[in-house]
């Protein structure tokens, strides 16, 4: 694992830049990823998709979605992505990521057709290693 | 009666005597020969004529009456004095016989009662007589003149008024009623029925001897009635009175007497007939009524219940007391009236739709909570028991009990304002918990992603030791916060009941733990679940219970042990679940055992955790309604021992 290249392109959608930083720091080593796409809201990672509709090799293969965040949270993305079209949905996978432990945030994120796992911060290299599976 | 006869006989006799010397005279008279036919037949009176010295073979002069007395046809039949005997019924024949011939001989006259046998075979009682004319210059007796008269239709009238007045008699003396007359001149007892003894207890005979025997046995309170009706009476009313009266047993009696005075013709009461009868029995009946009806309305007016009734227009025939009370509406206000006017508008949907079943189940009471208007317009709450009785006579139309609820509504109402404020601010509570338990948790996320990745980065032994330490810490504030979450979910949240599955639980359980730190990794867990029939309870709580022992387990397990494990075993039953969590750890010593599940309460300082985890533990397993029992020795292991109830029947 350490020497491939595991997926092409991840994306990392949270508020909080130091998680922002060591997810990157972390996938790089870790070689998750070639290309870690770490955005700070939900409304600029729906722009992303959106803007990237035609470039399907942009795409990221996994998002990594924080749940709190400002003005958009994790569920508001997911309520837009679902009106995305079948493109975008086809080629991601959603990821959810958080340090909330509220029972109904965890049920609720799995009950999206999207999301297919459920990661609890922090985000370590143990953690990365199980979500290859999905590749 | 038997005079009047005889006296009649006399006197037809001489006018007969009269008719038949005219008819010798002029026997050609027709018409008072009519007259003297009809007259005999009127009377049913034949007479014949015989010459004196008597031959008894000569036909005699007969009356068409007496044809027809004895049943022959009128002058067909040779009739002589023989003939007149044989028709003598056989029984009375010699006696006849021998006392007609008696007095003929010695010149008297006769009156002889006694039965006939007719020529058609019919019995017959008659009165035979005989008078013998005398000449007047000889004195020797010429002529036998004799009658028969015919008393059998007299004598059938009379049996049958005997018959009839024997009957009377015995009915006037079976009959319970007194029945007497009063000579009021004189103050004379005239007749009273034998009744009276029974009604009395006094014979006729006390009551004609004490003639104020009447007044005397009558209750000395009641007599008060005696005096009122006095004066009506002398004026000529007819009287209907009650009273009691003292029996000759010593028991108390009511009469009831219906008095008819006659008055003379100055206005002067001279007279009083009367009926007295015991009406005893039926007054009891009456009194027992009255004292039920006035126990009921009693108990209606003084129940704090409202009743009313309502005809079959659902307008109001009765209201209680009690009614008006309670919805300061006086009766005449309600009477007549239409009982919906009186509901509030929102109810009478509900009061409508119970209208089918009060029709299909008579003398059943409907239940239904309404408002109804009172005095000052506005409304209060009743609950109200709605009974059809249009069947029952007495009532015929709807009973409904209204009892005042409107404090207990208003406070039901209260509480449920409270109770849903109660409810917001708990649910905002729990959120808020929520929500500031993930602010603090998620920066400390991030401090701990740092830190692995700084400790993955470094090679510096020093370095690596102090991230540890920040690790440790970092990763104790977590736990403390997830503590301080737990206890507050128990504390709060509502028992959620649902069919757990174990081995999905003690999944995430072991997930849980798993980022415990490394070297604690260690230890095995043993999971070994005996769950054949549904247990159903609350899932995040069970979690709780599990994470937490199974966590301590891991966090004080025995370094010294070559196979350090906690075994997790899991039985359950129709009525409970028993968890048991025992380990092979460092143990707890005795005299710690009642305090570990203090709050806040650490063995040792060895002790890494916040304090609050057995705590929680016996928290939820209370809020569960379970119990926990604990066993362990040190260097030998810990065993905690779950009961909790299965609400599958719940």
């Amino acid at each position: 694992m350490e020497n491939t290249i595991n997926y092409n392109c991840v994306m990392v959608v949270d508020d909080s830049l130091i998680d922002r930083i060591m997810a990157q720091k972390i996938m790089r080593k870790t070689q998750f990823s070639n290309e870690v796409l770490t955005i700070e809201s939900a409304r600029e990672a729906l722009d992303y998709l959106k803007s990237h509709l035609n470039f399907p090799e942009k795409l990221p293969e996994l998002i990594f979605l924080d749940i709190n965040m400002p003005e958009m949270n994790g569920f508001d993305f997911l309520n837009e992505y679902n009106d995305l079209p079948e493109v975008i949905k086809r080629k991601c996978i959603i990821v959810m990521l958080s340090s909330s432990l509220h029972p109904e945030d965890h049920q609720r994120a799995l009950t999206s057709p999207f999301v297919c796992e459920f990661v609890s911060k922090p985000l370590n290299a143990a953690k990365l290693k199980e979500l290859l599976v999905l590749h | 009666m038997e005079n009047r006869i005889n006296s009649n006989i006399g006197s037809s006799q001489r006018v007969q005597n009269e008719l038949i010397e005219n008819i010798l005279e002029d026997n050609k008279s027709d018409q008072l020969y009519f007259q003297f036919n009809t007259s005999q037949s009127k009377a049913h009176i034949g007479t014949w004529r015989a010459d004196l010295p008597l031959d008894e073979n000569i036909s005699l002069f007969c009356s068409d009456e007496l044809y027809r007395i004895l049943g022959f046809d009128p002058g067909k039949t040779v009739t002589s004095f023989n003939t007149l005997l044989e028709v003598v019924h056989p029984d009375d024949r010699l006696l006849v016989n021998e006392r007609m011939y008696s007095h003929i001989k010695a010149g008297n006259n006769y009156e002889i009662p006694h039965r006939i046998i007719t020529v058609d075979g019919i019995e017959k009682v008659v009165i035979s007589s005989g008078e013998i004319i005398f000449d007047e210059i000889t004195k020797e007796p010429l002529i036998l003149i004799g009658a028969i008269l015919d008393i059998t239709d007299r004598r059938r009238v009379k049996e049958a008024l005997e018959k009839s007045n024997g009957e009377l008699q015995l009915l006037f003396e079976r009959i319970d009623e007194v029945f007497y007359s009063v000579d009021m001149e004189r103050y004379v007892l005239l007749q009273m029925s034998a009744a009276c003894e029974k009604v009395y207890g006094y014979t006729v005979a006390d009551h004609m001897q004490n003639p104020n025997l009447w007044l005397d046995i009558i209750l000395k309170e009641d007599r008060n009635i005696i005096y009122e009706n006095d004066v009506p009476l002398r004026k000529g009313e007819n009287i209907v009175q009650e009273y009691r009266i003292r029996h000759k047993n010593g028991s108390i009696r009511w009469l009831q007497t219906k008095l008819t005075p006659t008055l003379n013709e100055n206005g002067k009461l001279i007279r009083i007939d009367g009926v007295n009868s015991d009406i005893t029995k039926r007054k009891d009946v009456e009194i027992a009524l009255k004292e039920s009806e006035i126990k009921l309305r009693y108990l209606i007016e003084n129940s704090s219940d409202g009743i009313a009734i309502t005809n079959e227009h659902h307008e109001f025939t009765f209201i209680s007391d009690s009614m008006t009370q309670i919805t300061g509406i006086p009766q005449d206000e309600l009477l007549g009236r239409n009982i919906f006017s009186f509901f509030h508008s929102d109810d009478l949907m509900i009061i409508q739709s119970l209208s089918k079943t009060l029709f299909e189940t008579p003398g059943k009471p409907v239940v239904f909570l309404c408002r109804f208007r009172n005095k000052m317009g506005g409304y209060k709450w009743f609950e109200c028991y709605l009974n059809n009785l249009l069947h029952e006579p007495a009532i015929k139309g709807f009973v409904t009990n209204f009892h005042d609820i409107t404090e207990r509504k208003n406070q039901e109402d209260a509480l449920k304002v409270r109770n849903e404020e109660l409810k917001k601010s708990n649910n905002e509570l729990d959120r808020f918990v929520y929500s500031v338990s993930h602010d603090l948790r998620a920066p400390l996320a991030s401090i701990m992603g740092a830190i692995e990745f700084t400790e993955t980065e470094s090679t510096l032994v020093e370095i690596k030791e102090n991230l540890s330490m920040m690790k440790d810490s970092a990763r104790k504030l977590d736990s403390f916060i997830l503590d301080i979450l737990d206890y507050s979910r128990n504390s709060r949240m509502d028992i959620r009941r649902e069919v757990i599955n174990f081995k999905e639980l003690l999944n995430d359980v072991r997930n849980n733990l798993k980022y415990m730190s490394s070297d604690k990794s260690s230890v095995e867990i043993r999971i070994n679940i005996e769950n054949e029939i549904p247990f159903i309870s609350d899932k995040s709580r069970i979690s709780i219970i599990l994470n937490n022992l199974v966590s301590n387990a891991i966090r004080y397990h025995d370094p010294a042990q070559v196979n350090p494990y906690v075994d997790i075993t899991i039985k359950t039953n129709k009525t409970h679940a028993n968890l048991v969590v025992s380990d092979n750890g460092i143990g707890i010593n005795e005299k710690y055992h009642q305090s570990i599940f203090n709050m806040f309460y650490r063995v040792s300082k060895r002790s890494e955790g916040s304090g609050l985890g057995l705590y929680i533990v016996k928290e939820t397993i209370e809020k569960l309604q379970g119990s926990i029992l604990l066993e362990s020795e040190p260097g030998i292991g810990t065993k905690f021992s779950i009961s909790l109830a299965n609400s599958l029947e719940i």
